[in-house]
């Protein structure tokens, strides 16, 4: 399990992500499986995820779709076509950031010039 | 895969509503989410009950209302204009109105307009950017509550300025604003901390403190003072006035052309008084003179500004006229007494207005700001009405001393 901080800065990415790869996700399906994917290691908290699916459909970025099972409503959360540029940006972004993070990480000396 | 009965969904349906959820999309988002939680965790064997208890726990304790704050603090977060926009009220109205406050401690020209402006930025601009993002932000049932709590606000702050500028409704708006803030907003407030606080003790504590720092704050307005201080000087004026119509019904008095000349004079300056209260009562009610006439001083909205009283007066110099009229009637009431009499007339009379008074504060003052500088609206009328009775009464000493020698004159004989 990672530290909440970490998680809290990725989840608009990890959402964006998912929800490009499957036309539409109910937020139980995506916490389901984010688990999957991360073999456990990532679990979204609830009380993270429906504040932000509620601010990205409050941008724009996606739409819902409401259907009835029996007595309840079910929740269709999928990206607009701004949203899935949105998507794409984000997800780039975190794998460049991810190459930098590598780079700070792998090169200890660079910290300790007089040691070399 | 299991599937909720209607009767369980309604039970997870007012668990949630028991929670504090009311936002309408939200709700219906978690209800999914638990009645799903609840069907996989039943196909993995566990009851109902248990089930339920189990996926509650995963939103933590208070981890429901917590999810519907969330969702409005990201709803509602300010942009940039909107951040800029409030910050700059709110800087401009503590700039202006500390700016006003300073300039008027100064006595230095401009301190009202600031203070109006401070306030017109603050009602105008800072509350309702305030109010408009507090309706965004509050849950459906804390509306109310935000509406009340700015529009208070607002009445009052507006009362406030008109106080500082002398505006008439001033009093109203301010007891309007203070009324709104605790009777409405005060118990609506704490009423709903009360349903969702969890240490009730606490919050009625400090509902308590609050109610008794209203309760000071209006043992201090105390409203009543003003009213009977303005009411007192009423009753006063009126008396005078009614002992100036007695001392005016003199004309038995009168005889002889010098008497006659006297007589005149002193009806002509009566007269010129009566004419110039009317005018200050009306100019300052914004009335005709004939409706001026029948209002009673405790009537006059601005009784106690001195801002209008003060331009007819001394800024259009009405008072100088005064002061050169008292004079020239003080000389010749005086010159009607034989020399070794006039200096004890002088003391009776009392109307030299080349006399100097020292004020309450210490400060050496003429006839003229003595009786009328810095006095209130009512304060000057009935002083102008105390003026023309001790100018009649006066007149009458004199009156009566003339009647007195002419009757010494005439033979006893004649008299019979």
């Amino acid at each position: 399990m990672y530290s909440n901080d970490l998680i809290k800065g990725t989840l608009r990415t990890i959402i964006l992500k998912l929800l490009s790869e499957n036309t539409r996700m109910y937020g139980y399906e995506i916490t389901q499986k984010v688990k999957e994917l991360t073999d456990d290691e990532i679990q979204l908290t609830e009380g993270a995820l429906y504040p932000m699916l509620h601010k990205l459909e409050a941008e724009g970025t996606v739409v819902t779709e409401q259907i009835n099972i029996g007595k309840r409503v079910r929740k269709y959360y999928q990206l607009t076509d701004q949203g899935k540029e949105e998507a794409k940006e984000k997800v780039n972004e975190f794998l460049r950031f991810i190459d930098t993070m590598k780079d700070v990480l792998n090169h200890k000396n660079s910290f300790q010039p007089w040691l070399s | 895969m299991a599937e909720l009965t209607e009767q369980q969904i309604e039970f997870v349906r007012s668990e949630i509503l028991a929670r504090g959820v009311n936002l309408d999309t939200l709700r219906d988002d978690l209800l999914d989410h638990i009645c799903t939680a609840i069907e996989h965790k039943m196909d993995e064997g566990l009851s109902f009950d248990s089930a339920f208890v189990e996926t509650i726990k995963l939103f933590g304790p208070d981890g429901l209302m917590q999810v519907q704050h969330q969702t409005l603090f990201l709803l509602t977060q300010m942009n940039e204009t909107m951040k800029k926009l409030s910050l700059g009220f709110g800087l401009a109205t503590v700039a202006l109105l500390l700016a006003g406050i300073f300039f008027k401690a100064m006595h230095w020209a401009g301190a009202g307009a600031l203070i109006v402006l401070g306030d017109a930025v603050l009602v105008l601009g800072y509350i309702p950017i305030l109010t408009a993002h507090k309706l965004k932000e509050s849950a459906p049932n804390e509306k109310f509550n935000a509406i009340s709590g700015y529009l208070g606000l607002g009445v009052m702050a507006t009362g406030i300025t008109f106080k500082l500028m002398h505006w008439p409704t001033a009093n109203m708006l301010m007891l309007i604003g203070f009324g709104i803030l605790a009777l409405v907003y005060m118990p609506v407030f704490y009423y709903l901390r009360y349903k969702t606080s969890l240490n009730k003790s606490i919050t009625i504590t400090s509902a308590i403190i609050s109610l008794i720092c209203v309760i000071l704050v209006l043992q201090l307005m105390n409203f009543k003072n003003v009213g009977l201080y303005n009411h007192g000087i009423t009753v006063i004026n009126e008396q005078l006035e009614e002992n100036l119509v007695a001392a005016r019904s003199n004309s038995a008095l009168v005889s002889g052309d010098k008497a006659e000349q006297l007589h005149e004079k002193v009806g002509q300056f009566v007269e010129q008084i009566d004419k110039l209260k009317l005018e200050l009562k009306a100019a300052t009610q914004g009335i005709s003179e004939a409706e001026a006439a029948n209002l009673k001083l405790s009537d006059l909205s601005r009784a106690n500004s001195e801002v209008a009283s003060m331009f007819r007066l001394f800024e259009r110099k009405e008072i100088d006229k005064i002061v050169a009229d008292v004079a020239s009637i003080n000389h010749d009431i005086l010159a009607v007494f034989p020399d070794p009499m006039q200096g004890e007339m002088a003391n009776i009379i009392n109307l030299n207005t080349s006399n100097t008074y020292v004020s309450i504060k210490g400060e050496t003052q003429t006839w003229a700001t003595y009786h009328f500088q810095n006095a209130s609206l009512i304060g000057v009328v009935s002083n102008l009405s105390a003026l023309q009775l001790q100018v009649q009464q006066a007149e009458n000493l004199a009156l009566l001393y003339l009647k007195s020698q002419s009757e010494a004159l005439r033979p006893p004989s004649a008299a019979l």
